[in-house]
């Protein structure tokens, strides 16, 4: 298992697009990818999921990636945050 | 023995706005036209009404307004976005008439949009209206054209 915590800095945070963008990478991988945000748990393949936490500027949010391809998934998603939130 | 081949039913997804559908294809963000959301089309509507596309519970709605999440009853995910970009506008200009966990119908009217107030904003008022786990379906017709909110079907589905 993989995990890793972030603060988004993007103002507007997880909204439309870069859910879309996230699920993309996560629908993609053989690996169960969750996302975790004030006490709520989201599945990462799954934009409703993603869309309900309303992950806000000043959040922080808590990946968690298991299975075969973990560890180049954790990276690909925490490079997207890094970059874009 | 032969219930694999029995034939999906069709499903509908209505237009939510009066205006003109498009293809999602057409739509200028790419987060749509590549489906990156999922797939389905547009509406540009000519005016504010805004309708619930489909019968269904309203899963979510963004605190910005502007986007629904709702579950059909067939348990098809669908995402309604109002505008291209229209998070950056916090909520005004929208009057949503429904709260998260409501049942709705198709043409139950579910916000009033201030469509000049998006334009004045130069926020593109196209409105997609997206099967969001879209590998589970197959669009099977799109109406384009002009569409009547909440009467006209905008997209024709199965399951596959």
């Amino acid at each position: 298992m993989q995990e890793f915590t972030y603060t988004i800095k993007d103002k507007i945070g997880i909204h439309a697009r870069p859910a879309g963008n996230i699920v993309k990478i996560a629908k993609e991988a053989k690996s169960d990818v969750s996302m975790e945000c004030r006490g709520k748990t989201a599945d990462l393949k799954k934009i409703f999921s993603l869309m309900s936490l309303s992950v806000k500027c000043g959040d922080e949010v808590k990946v968690t990636v298991s299975g075969d391809d973990e560890v180049e998934i954790c990276e690909k998603i925490k490079r997207y945050l890094t970059e874009n939130l | 023995m032969f219930d694999f081949i029995k034939k999906q039913k069709e499903m509908a997804v209505y237009a939510p706005m009066d205006g003109e559908a498009i293809k999602i294809e057409q739509v200028p963000d790419e987060a749509f036209s590549e489906k990156i959301l999922g797939d389905g089309a547009a509406i540009i509507p000519e005016n504010g009404n805004v309708y619930s596309p489909v019968d269904g519970e309203i899963i979510d709605i963004t605190d910005t307004k502007h986007a629904f999440c709702i579950t059909t009853n067939e348990g098809t995910e669908v995402l309604l976005h109002i505008g291209i970009d229209t998070v950056n506008l916090k909520g005004e200009g929208f009057d949503v008439k429904i709260v998260s966990g409501d049942k709705v119908k198709a043409g139950t009217k579910i916000a009033q949009v201030d469509l000049e107030l998006l334009k004045k904003n130069n926020i593109k008022t196209i409105t997609p209206v997206i099967l969001t786990e879209a590998q589970n379906y197959k669009i099977t017709q799109v109406h384009e054209g002009k569409v009547s909110g909440g009467r006209d079907v905008l997209f024709l589905y199965k399951k596959i």
